[in-house]
């Protein structure tokens, strides 16, 4: 019997991280530019 | 729940967290705030520029078609100005540039921002609510000088 090790997913971590990284980048791109603007 | 569902839930939290925090800092900390509405006082229909305090002004605009009825507006580096804006007909938008003040004047209501210029030269201010046939040639200017 072949033993299988618990499934992780690895694809949808990366997604999520990845998604996380680009809000905030968009959004304190924004916030930086009304700090600025004073 | 699986463990890595509960370490991404709490890094999705703690990203909200920061973005809360961000938000408080720059309302307290900064001053930045959203522009206000108000509607239990009369519009004004005249145009003026009161000078409240040094370096601190006070800016009543009335946007009508297709211009903004406001005086000539001279400050010097460094005024705070409170902008009061009304309209005389339709809906209006007022914009100045490189600044946060973003209205939009409503007739039988007053809108409220107040800015600081730090720099100088000259601020042009655009209607971005598209108004009627001369739309594209409403547009003032704040010149600041040091």
């Amino acid at each position: 019997m072949v033993q299988q090790e618990p499934f992780k997913p690895r694809g949808a971590i990366a997604f999520f991280l990845l998604m996380l990284l680009f809000y905030g980048i968009a959004w304190f791109s924004v916030y930086v530019e009304v700090l600025r603007r004073g | 729940m699986e463990r890595t569902e509960r370490i991404m839930l709490w890094i999705g939290g703690v990203v909200m967290a920061v973005f809360f925090a961000a938000v408080v800092v720059l309302a307290a900390g900064f001053g930045v705030d959203v522009p206000g509405c108000i509607t239990e006082v009369k519009p004004f229909e005249r145009d003026t520029l009161f000078q409240r305090a040094d370096g601190r002004y006070e800016l009543h605009v009335v946007a009508r078609m297709w211009a903004y009825q406001m005086p000539p507006v001279e400050l010097p580096v460094g005024s705070e100005v409170d902008i009061y804006l009304s309209s005389g007909d339709v809906l209006h938008g007022f914009h100045i540039d490189r600044t946060n003040v973003n209205l939009m004047a409503i007739p039988g209501t007053v809108a409220y921002a107040r800015v600081r210029f730090r720099e100088a030269g000259d601020y042009p201010i655009i209607c971005h609510e598209y108004c009627g046939i001369g739309h594209q040639q409403m547009v003032g200017v704040i010149r600041v000088v040091q």
